[in-house]
């Protein structure tokens, strides 16, 4: 009988029962990871269709570079065999025989 | 019963469908494949580049030269475009203008055919194609192709060989060194495979598939370019001053081996090896046999000295007249004679019937050891295509008279760098050694040098340095003392042989030689030199002595060598 004298607040014997949304619970999640998703496939289509256009017209551009490096290779050789030959030892007698130089003679051998 | 039908009918269409699935997918399935890849791979063959070749300073030799051929598409060109187009092609390809014409016709025929390509002219030069293509002509076009390049002209054409085609059209390299080092020289081609579209351009992203071409190994030569230029010059001007078919001259370093130069006259060009008889081809310092005549004397001498069989002053006491053996007189080229003359004086005068008395002392055994031991009847093993070596007769097939002619140098053939390497023994205190054009073969990433290499000691130093006072002596005193240049120590011997024809030996023809080196007490170079049938004298005293003194003279100077005496 005593407990019933008690002069406790009222609210200590509430129980408090939380409430739950489940729908909230389920909806929150996945439509972030959807989103993610659908962008992240569209931003990675369009990289692609952009680097295969890219690439496609690079193809153009190697192929120029590969004709370019051989034209530089066979303008190098040329050049180099024009070295060769402008230091040919057959050139030079030439020109220096053209310049007046001649073969020595008579060598004096100092002591 | 329709109903049936119906299910017959689609029973048949589908394994109809799938029988030709499996024809396709499995039957056919490679040669789609293959048909699939071809169109959507392109493959290039990326060729290997020929490896160049040096003189021993790093100057080039020979090397590759991209050039051009020239092509025609008749279908395109009109008729009045075709008769313009000849004229003008002409006047760039052919300098004389009186050929203009035939070269135009020549041109104008090729346009005729009825075909739909046509080649017009090969190897044309940078120069030639931007002169063609600044006509601005149209139904022309350019295929580049790899050919050899040669700064020093036709120069050492026998040294090098040139380079030709294989059976299948590819560079194959002949005679000389192109032949010999061809594996090293060819490299290995290599091929890219990629991905193409439909514009037959490259994909970037698509497949490629690499196989590196293998470039060419280069060669470093022991050839000194200087002295090769020198030696070509003085054989081309002795070749004209003493009216001979040929001449050849070859320098070597006697303690190396190494050739320094190597030439022969009359040559050609390697670029227009076609233009030549083949007879050029074959470079006779290596591949030509001739009978050595008196500078084979020295050799003898050698071999009877280092036996100790005779010295420098052991008289010959059947030298006062013709040595009587077999029926047959030896008697000496002058017909002069010297009774108990000396071993030294046998040299100097070049005494047959001395020679004689010496091959005589020695025996056959020796003798034949001796010839063995010097490396006659042997490839000498020079790195050159197309070495002969003539056999050395079986010993028990000498005769008493052969033994007496070998001892001066007939009756017997060798090879020129046979005979000079056998002098270099003497030279460098009596080693035989492998004589080497190449020096060092080189790749992108490794260099392989070839290392002198000695054979056999043939004589003994004493003997050698005997025998090489015996030779200044015989320069100083001999018949060719007057072209020696003064003050110089130099080590030689003239040789004039008969050559044989039909059985005998005509008096008229004659290879004249002279094999000698310098400075004789140290030598920088051991060189023979050789006149095939000279007119204006028969003898070598005369002819290849003269041009061994004036190469000698070069040498010096190039060497810095001061004179001694």
């Amino acid at each position: 009988m005593a407990l019933l004298l008690c002069n406790c607040p009222k609210t200590s014997f509430m129980t408090i029962i939380k409430k739950f949304d489940p729908e909230e619970y389920s909806n929150k999640f996945p439509k972030k990871y959807v989103v993610f998703a659908v962008v992240g496939i569209l931003v990675l289509s369009i990289a692609q269709i952009w680097v295969n256009n890219t690439a496609v017209s690079y193809g153009e551009k190697l192929e120029s570079i590969a004709k370019l490096k051989s034209t530089l290779e066979m303008e190098n050789t040329f050049l180099e065999n024009e070295m060769a030959s402008e230091l040919s030892l057959t050139n030079i007698a030439t020109k220096s025989s053209k310049l007046g130089f001649s073969k020595i003679e008579s060598i004096q051998y100092i002591r | 019963m329709r109903i049936y039908l119906i299910k017959i009918f689609f029973l048949i269409f589908f394994f109809s469908i799938l029988a030709r699935l499996f024809y396709w997918q499995v039957v056919k399935a490679d040669f789609l494949q293959a048909k699939g890849e071809n169109q959507h791979f392109k493959d290039t063959a990326v060729e290997a580049e020929r490896g160049k070749i040096f003189f021993s300073d790093k100057a080039i030799l020979a090397t590759s030269n991209p050039s051009f051929s020239l092509y025609g598409l008749p279908k395109v060109i009109t008729q009045e475009e075709k008769l313009k187009m000849s004229y003008l092609l002409a006047k760039i390809f052919v300098d004389d203008s009186s050929q203009i014409d035939a070269e135009a016709k020549n041109i104008l025929n090729s346009l005729q055919q009825d075909l739909y390509w046509v080649p017009i002219k090969k190897g044309l030069d940078q120069k030639t194609k931007k002169k063609i293509e600044d006509l601005n002509l149209i139904g022309i076009g350019f295929n580049t192709a790899s050919g050899r390049f040669y700064p020093e002209g036709s120069s050492s054409a026998h040294l090098l060989g040139f380079v030709g085609s294989d059976a299948k059209g590819g560079q194959k390299g002949y005679f000389g060194l192109e032949g010999f080092y061809e594996g090293e020289l060819k490299g290995m081609p290599g091929f890219l495979r990629h991905e193409k579209d439909a514009l037959g351009l490259p994909i970037l992203i698509g497949k490629f598939l690499t196989n590196k071409a293998n470039n060419g190994k280069d060669l470093v030569l022991n050839i000194d370019r200087s002295i090769q230029f020198t030696v070509e010059e003085v054989l081309k001007q002795g070749l004209e001053k003493y009216g001979a078919k040929a001449v050849s001259a070859v320098v070597m370093d006697p303690k190396t081996g190494a050739i320094l130069a190597l030439a022969s006259f009359p040559s050609y060009d390697p670029i227009k090896y076609f233009s030549f008889s083949s007879d050029y081809y074959k470079n006779p310092i290596v591949a030509d046999t001739y009978e050595p005549g008196s500078t084979f004397k020295v050799l003898v001498m050698a071999a009877a000295l280092n036996e100790e069989l005779v010295e420098p002053d052991t008289t010959c006491d059947i030298c006062n007249g013709p040595v009587q053996l077999g029926g047959f007189a030896i008697r000496t080229w002058n017909n002069k004679y010297y009774p108990d003359t000396t071993m030294k004086d046998v040299i100097i005068h070049s005494d047959n019937t001395g020679m004689v008395f010496t091959g005589m002392k020695l025996g056959l055994d020796k003798f034949h050891e001796y010839l063995e031991n010097y490396g006659f009847g042997e490839p000498s093993d020079i790195d050159l295509q197309d070495e002969s070596s003539p056999d050395l007769r079986p010993k028990d097939e000498w005769r008493e008279i052969d033994l007496a002619t070998a001892s001066f140098g007939q009756g017997i053939a060798i090879t020129p760098i046979q005979m000079v390497r056998a002098v270099a023994s003497i030279a460098n205190g009596g080693y035989l050694m492998e004589p080497h054009v190449v020096r060092e073969i080189k790749d992108e990433k490794n260099t392989f040098e070839i290392k002198p290499k000695m054979i056999r000691q043939v004589i003994k130093e004493n003997t050698a340095k005997i025998m090489t006072e015996m030779m200044v002596k015989a320069v100083d005193e001999g018949e060719a003392k007057w072209a020696k240049p003064k003050g110089f120590k130099i080590a030689g011997k003239t040789g004039t042989a008969q050559i044989p024809v039909a059985g005998h030996y005509d008096p008229n023809k004659t290879i004249a030689s002279f094999v000698g080196f310098a400075p004789a007490d140290d030598p920088k170079f051991v060189m023979l030199v050789l006149y095939n049938q000279p007119s204006s004298s028969i003898f070598g005293s005369e002819t290849a002595a003269p041009t061994f003194f004036e190469i000698a003279k070069e040498l010096f100077v190039y060497y810095k060598i001061a004179p001694t005496e």
